[in-house]
């Protein structure tokens, strides 16, 4: 049986008001069946888009290639009606903004109910019944009333609770959470992160996490993804991830991780938030490392040709996008 | 929902009330003595002047004669006009209907052509159907609609000889007729209408499509009918409605005219008469029977609108 | 973990002050908006020009050419009943037909901007009051209005004016509301609002400039409306007296010869739908620089 994704080399070009953006470049990336997978990356490094071309969600005149993979059926190759099949069918998803991605002028029982009908064929009081279950599932309090809530009367932390809700009424193999607590308090977020944890546990889904939290991450993954300007930059276990990154920009996110061990080993060396610089946004192909800009290590080699991705150890699938990636001595924790 | 309709409601009758007062002072504001103003007759003797002074209880303070007037008025006594001496209240009761009519099929007409004009072009953004319906709105909006009626007039009926060119025959007395007198009059409206209702649709649905909610719609996998037809076009209606009330004065406007273009005998007609023979009262009771018709319009459209929009519905929060 | 830079605010603000800049030369690249910004200067020539342009007084009776038809010798486009030349006729009407958009819109701006800008950044009672206001005016069609002041005091193009002035206020006010509500939240005005500068310097140095693009939009498409409720007031006789040559007038002459001189009906139409044309080209032009989403 295929893995629930197969991503390989994805790249897309999206249309701003002054030109195209190279906002996703060469991108390969799987999710096993019941794995859960995180894309993690700063704002604006493509791991949004990248979930987004997942579901062929992205505006008309982006232009993507390469081969998406669902259930060893070609995304990109398949008609409309096949597409809408697999959105919110066998994929899954749930967005940054609960509070604009509900839309205000339904109930929330009637948009719950509405992939009910569409992908399970249900129909009146079993969608509804089967609605309040899964609100339920999903740590909704007195849900028969919040059944005909509209989202302005629900919070935040409700209105994301609704959205996963949404999300597992058509059963998916894959659940996509592209942001699913940036817009949410503390507190919150630790809410929704267990009802995550335990759907996945209850359901045996595959999961993957888009998120710039890598604290969200060790929680949660299985294997991280790390993009940088649009590109894989590293791909390891979680483990080996947190023990030894190897990227210098994957081992500055896990630094400027406070409370981190490796925080406190690298007391002393500047943390990734005080370098200058945000992810360029490419209008054209690099011919050096997108990331050497704003690198420690960076040589002439950096700046002269982009590095490709290579397996390193120590773990097994550990690969790396670097010239000089960083030692793989392991941190004592 | 209630708050928010019986607040609507407060502020509908204050608005009306105030538009009286101001109909009320308009006539008194004619040059001149109001019993001249009243009768339209300038060469009256002091006595007779005297007679129509108590007669409209001239002398009382302002403040009681507009209560006077007002109770008449509700009470449906509208006088009679001093210039035919047929009673107000049955001349406008023969216009009142034939205005209604053409406002009403105007309305339909608009709605049937420009709403779906505007989700269409909406949708198509960008493509032919978008740059042809936003080119027929521009036009529809730049045409003057009494030219456009001669035009009409022009080809159907002096050229064609297929429809009337003016008067009107009642629905009842032979529907086949009465279409074929108004639709003339009717479709020059509504596309006045239209291209109105085709512009502030496209925009308002412009808007719906790029929200996060419809994305979510699209990631359900509803088919792309659905996402336009219930999560875009339910938010735009919202919006549409809002803008409505700001565009039935011009449409009323265009009824008067087009009463006039067509010969129809309507309450606009009814009015520019009244206006060049000095019928003031004629003038006053039309003039408030329009604010007030204005005003349970706009009512109306604030009732839809709390309806479509579950925010309002539910908390009365109109903001 | 905070590791997104904010963009530099001075960089941002040159930014916006080069595209404003350029404004004229992005509107200058949109065909439809360069057509109305030409047909509205067309007629403005016109309108200004009328003297040096019109072969005949347009109130000058040829007594030998009564009706005359399309391309006579000496009348280009004919003549009226009265033997008036219809093309002279026509270049006079842009006169009041400019006249009364620009200045019944500007008379709107003139009171409905400030209102709204107070009502919008006071909200409370100043917002009531405001909304109430409109809420009167917008009892009223234009018709209605002219209707009064004609009847008041008879039938002239200052009433037409005064008319259109009221009839398009409500537009303005709540333009200015909305744009001061929005403002009002921006960073900088709560900056202020928190130092303590004073609430005239907020409203006319940081609210009022920046609310020039939507109340300009809002002007541009205001015109043609007021154009086309002139004419249809003159139509009705409500607005200037013969012999004046308006647009509307003429119409209104021309409806008794329908059978016999057609044309003397569909060339003052073709001015009147042209000038609003290409006002609403022009309007809807600037409409897109300001709010590209909407084009």
């Amino acid at each position: 049986m295929p893995d629930i994704l197969e991503v390989e080399n994805l790249q897309v070009r999206l249309f701003d008001r002054t030109g195209p953006v190279l906002a996703v470049r060469g991108v390969s990336l799987s999710v096993g069946r019941g794995e859960v997978v995180a894309l993690v990356g700063e704002s604006g490094c493509g791991k949004s888009v990248t979930a987004l071309s997942l579901l062929r969600l992205l505006p008309r005149d982006a232009e993507v290639s390469g081969s998406i993979r669902v259930d060893g059926h070609n995304v990109l190759d398949l008609s409309p009606a096949q597409i809408r099949t697999i959105r919110g069918g066998d994929v899954a998803m749930v967005f940054q903004e609960p509070m604009t991605s509900l839309n205000p002028a339904f109930s929330v029982g009637n948009q719950i109910a509405e992939v009910l009908r569409l992908h399970q064929g249900l129909r009146g009081a079993e969608a509804s019944a089967r609605a309040l279950e899964l609100m339920r599932m999903v740590g909704i309090g007195d849900a028969e009333k919040r059944l005909r809530s509209f989202p302005h009367e629900l919070s935040g932390g409700m209105r994301q609770r609704v959205m996963i809700a949404m999300a597992l009424a058509g059963e998916p193999k894959l659940l996509i959470l592209d942001e699913p607590t940036t817009a949410l308090d503390v507190t919150t977020q630790a809410q929704i992160l267990d009802i995550v944890r335990d759907l996945r546990a209850r359901t045996g889904m595959a999961i993957l996490l888009i998120t710039h939290d890598l604290g969200v991450v060790a929680d949660i993954a299985d294997r991280v993804v790390v993009m940088y300007a649009g590109a894989k930059v590293e791909e390891a276990d979680v483990y080996d991830l947190f023990q030894a990154p190897r990227h210098p920009y994957s081992a500055g996110l896990l630094g400027a991780l406070p409370g981190s061990a490796l925080a406190q080993e690298q007391a002393g060396r500047p943390r990734l938030a005080e370098i200058p610089g945000m992810v360029p946004m490419l209008r054209a192909p690099l011919d050096s490392c997108a990331f050497a800009a704003r690198c420690q290590s960076a040589t002439d080699e950096c700046r002269a040709q982009a590095p490709l991705l290579e397996q390193v150890g120590p773990g097994a699938g550990h690969a790396v996008a670097c010239f000089h990636p960083e030692p793989a001595t392991t941190v004592s924790v | 929902m209630t708050v928010y309709v019986v607040r609507r409601l407060g502020v509908s009758v204050f608005t009306l009330v105030v538009a009286s007062m101001l109909v009320f002072l308009g006539v008194r504001a004619v040059p001149g003595n109001p019993a001249i103003a009243l009768t339209g007759n300038a060469d009256l003797s002091p006595g007779a002047i005297a007679a129509i002074e108590r007669q409209y209880g001239l002398n009382e303070p302002l403040p009681v004669q507009y209560i006077d007037w007002l109770r008449q008025i509700v009470t449906g006594h509208l006088g009679s006009s001093p210039v035919t001496g047929l009673s107000i209240t049955s001349e406008l009761a023969g216009a009142f209907p034939i205005t209604l009519e053409l406002t009403i099929l105007a309305m339909l007409i608009g709605i049937v052509l420009g709403v779906p004009a505007g989700i269409i072009a909406a949708v198509r953004r960008g493509k032919a159907a978008d740059y042809a319906g936003s080119a027929v709105a521009l036009f529809g909006l730049s045409i003057p609609s009494f030219w456009f009626g001669i035009l009409l007039i022009l080809i159907f009926a002096v050229k064609l000889h297929v429809l009337p060119a003016s008067s009107y025959v009642s629905f009842l007395t032979s529907p086949a007729s009465n279409l074929s007198h108004m639709i003339m009059p009717a479709f020059v409206l509504g596309t006045g209408v239209a291209a109105v209702l085709m512009r502030q649709m496209r925009s308002a649905m412009l808007e719906a499509l790029r929200a996060d909610y419809v994305r979510t719609a699209r990631a359900k996998g509803l088919p792309e009918l659905r996402v336009v037809l219930k999560h875009a076009l339910r938010n735009s209606l919202v919006t549409v409605a809002t803008v409505i009330g700001l565009q039935i004065g011009v449409l009323l406007s265009g009824v008067a005219v087009t009463e006039d273009v067509f010969g129809l005998s309507g309450v606009g007609n009814l009015t520019i008469n009244a206006v060049f023979q000095r019928d003031y009262p004629t003038i006053q009771a039309v003039a408030l029977i329009t604010a007030a018709a204005v005003i349970v319009i706009n009512f109306a459209m604030d009732f839809l609108y709390a309806y479509l929009s579950p925010r309002v519905r539910v908390e009365g929060d109109a903001q | 973990m905070s590791l997104t830079i904010a963009p530099d605010p001075a960089a941002m603000l040159e930014v916006a002050a080069r595209s404003d800049r350029h404004w004229w030369r992005r509107l200058l690249r949109r065909p439809p908006a360069v057509i109305g910004l030409v047909g509205v200067a067309v007629v403005a020539i016109a309108a200004i020009f009328a003297p040096l342009l019109s072969p005949y007084s347009p109130v000058a009776v040829d007594p030998a050419h009564f009706l005359a038809p399309v391309f006579s010798p000496g009348h280009l486009l004919g003549t009226d009943e009265l033997g008036r030349d219809v093309l002279s006729r026509l270049i006079y009407g842009a006169q009041p037909t400019l006249e009364v958009g620009v200045v019944a819109t500007g008379l709107a701006l003139v009171v409905g901007v400030p209102f709204g800008l107070v009502s919008g950044y006071y909200r409370g009672a100043a917002d009531m009051i405001a909304m109430r206001i409109t809420d009167v005016v917008l009892a009223f069609p234009y018709f209605l209005l002219a209707v009064g002041f004609a009847a008041i005091f008879g039938p002239s193009l200052p009433n037409v004016v005064v008319a259109l002035g009221i009839a398009s206020l409500p537009g303005f006010v709540r333009i200015a509301r909305a744009e001061a509500m929005a403002l009002r939240e921006q960073d900088y005005v709560q900056a202020a609002i928190v130092t303590g500068v004073r609430d005239r310097v907020i409203l006319f140095r940081h609210l009022l400039p920046n609310m020039i693009g939507p109340v300009l939009v809002q002007a541009t498409l205001t015109i043609p409306g007021a154009i086309l409720g002139a004419a249809l007031l003159s139509f009705l006789g409500l607005g200037e007296r013969p012999p004046t040559a308006s647009w509307g007038t003429m119409l209104a002459d021309a409806q008794q010869h329908l059978f016999d001189d057609p044309w003397l009906a569909i060339m003052p139409g073709l001015a009147i739908f042209l000038t609003t044309l290409c006002f609403n080209l022009l309007g809807d032009g600037l409409r897109d620089l300001f709010d590209p989403a909407m084009s």
